[in-house]
């Protein structure tokens, strides 16, 4: 029984060293590129409303879902610019026009969800919040809430 | 042997759970013989509260209504209970709406989304919503002492009905405000009623919210500014002059005008990948098709249109069969529902 003892105790020993070397781990390639540009498509447009509180997905119901491009220009590795463009969709999920063109933006960690903002501005693009990409909207009718997820559609 | 003296515990142990169900109920739910429109209707909910644990907390009541109806502003409750213990006793107290920003504490949402997110509209195909109430007394429940172990309630809804015939589910719940949906306070689940109220009068048709309509909207409030769907229902016992076998078309017109000039009329009558609707299925009672539209994107309207009016039908591919409102005989006529 001991004998069983020692070796279930030195088997996993064995396999951390084996599997976990943070430090070759967390060291960056050198030549990886700290200038890129990714660009996100809508991956759901969810529809909440006081029936269906947990939303609906509605990208596929409507075409020109597909057509809206949002791209993050990243500088030494950090989010510089966005670039937007809102396709053929007959609306806008913002308040305020989006300029034609590459915006200088940032990320707002202090905001929680953090706050993708134009520089300059209070304007907010887009939330990230566990890792993930959202655009939250109205349009007109206040019992009805709309959020665009995304995907990412090309990395450049 | 000794599994027989064990079995005569049996029909006590399959008994237990029946007493536990029996702690919170709705006794009865008395509704008026010949509601009106535009009028003041009473309603009579009977509950009754059994003892299977202590605590004391206000009374939380839910009640699900044609959301036309605004009962959080057109509706007053009164609640009389009768009970041993003398501060459990009350007699036509007013019961108001809880604030919007309370929420219940077993899912930390507001009271209205709560109990939505829990029962759901009942059934009811039409826009409702739930509105809840709570007692001004805090009721102090103890199984263990006799007097405080039963509360027995009335609670008495006068409801100010809207201008259109309706027939629906109205729904009813209740529960302590301090506890929610607590599992430990109350092992069953939650109690919640629903009983068909029929309104009449009116020159418009009656909205019928039990059964599947012919058109119906997800979701069920929006305005012309908004996304929604147009769902045809064709009942499946309709046979000659059905859309079932086939592709469904929306087609129709909008009426708008652009900033308050005259109105304009769009039509849409091409049946083709734009109009063609997704076919739901057999839902049971009928076969659906639904199409999602945002109106200005759907009928090519210019950005700033204003829409006045909304007018759909559903063809087959060539025309030959056309569903128009059966009430009318003519367009269903979309009505946006957003207030």
């Amino acid at each position: 029984m001991k004998k069983y003892v020692l070796i279930f105790a030195i088997i996993p020993v064995l396999f951390s060293f084996l599997s976990c070397d943070n430090t070759n781990r967390l060291i960056m390639i050198s030549d990886y590129p700290a200038d890129y540009d990714i660009t996100y498509g809508i991956r759901q447009v969810m529809q909440y409303d006081e029936v269906n509180i947990n939303g609906i997905d509605i990208a596929a119901k409507l075409p020109f879902f597909e057509t809206f491009r949002l791209t993050i220009h990243y500088t030494d590795s950090k989010i510089s610019a966005v670039t937007l463009s809102n396709g053929d969709i007959p609306f806008s999920p913002y308040d305020f026009d989006i300029p034609a063109g590459k915006m200088a933006c940032y990320l707002d960690t202090d905001a929680l969800p953090n706050e993708l903002r134009i520089t300059g501005t209070n304007n907010v693009i887009a939330y990230f919040q566990n890792g993930e990409l959202s655009v939250p909207f109205k349009l007109n009718c206040q019992a009805l809430d709309y959020k665009y997820t995304f995907k990412s559609v090309n990395l450049n | 042997m000794k599994l027989l003296k064990k079995c005569k515990y049996w029909p006590l142990l399959m008994i237990m759970p029946c007493l536990v169900i029996t702690c919170m109920t709705i006794e009865d739910i008395i509704h008026p013989e010949n509601a009106q429109v535009n009028s003041d209707i009473e309603i009579t909910v009977k509950i009754k509260i059994d003892a299977e644990t202590d605590g004391n907390s206000k009374l939380a009541f839910g009640v699900l209504a044609p959301k036309s109806w605004d009962i959080a502003h057109n509706a007053t409750l009164t609640l009389t209970t009768t009970a041993l213990f003398a501060a459990n006793v009350v007699t036509n107290e007013s019961m108001t709406v809880i604030s919007a920003t309370e929420t219940n504490p077993t899912d930390a949402q507001p009271w209205p989304a709560s109990f939505q997110s829990k029962f759901g509209v009942l059934g009811n195909t039409g826009p409702v919503e739930w509105v809840v109430f709570e007692s001004n007394t805090t009721f102090q429940i103890h199984d263990q002492r006799s007097e405080q172990d039963v509360v027995n309630g009335t609670v008495n809804i006068r409801i100010h009905t809207g201008s259109r015939a309706v027939k629906l589910f109205m729904g009813y719940t209740f529960c302590g405000k301090q506890f929610g949906f607590n599992s430990e306070k109350y092992p069953d689940s939650p109690v919640v009623s629903a009983k068909v109220l029929e309104v009449t009068g009116g020159t418009d048709p009656i909205w019928d919210y039990t059964v599947e309509p012919q058109l119906s909207h997800v979701p069920a409030t929006f305005s012309f500014e908004d996304i929604f769907s147009i769902k045809y229902n064709e009942p499946n016992s309709m046979t000659t002059g059905s859309l079932k076998g086939g592709n469904a078309y929306l087609l129709g017109k909008a009426k708008y005008n652009v900033n308050g000039g005259a109105p304009t009329e769009k039509t849409i009558d091409e049946t083709s990948g734009k109009t063609l609707m997704d076919e739901l299925g057999d839902m049971g009672q009928v076969t659906s098709w639904q199409k999602y539209i945002y109106p200005k994107d759907f009928f090519d309207l210019p950005d700033d249109a204003v829409i006045e009016e909304i007018q759909v039908y559903f063809s087959n591919q060539d025309k030959s069969i056309v569903i128009v409102d059966n009430e009318t005989n003519d367009n269903f006529i979309i009505e946006p529902t957003c207030p």
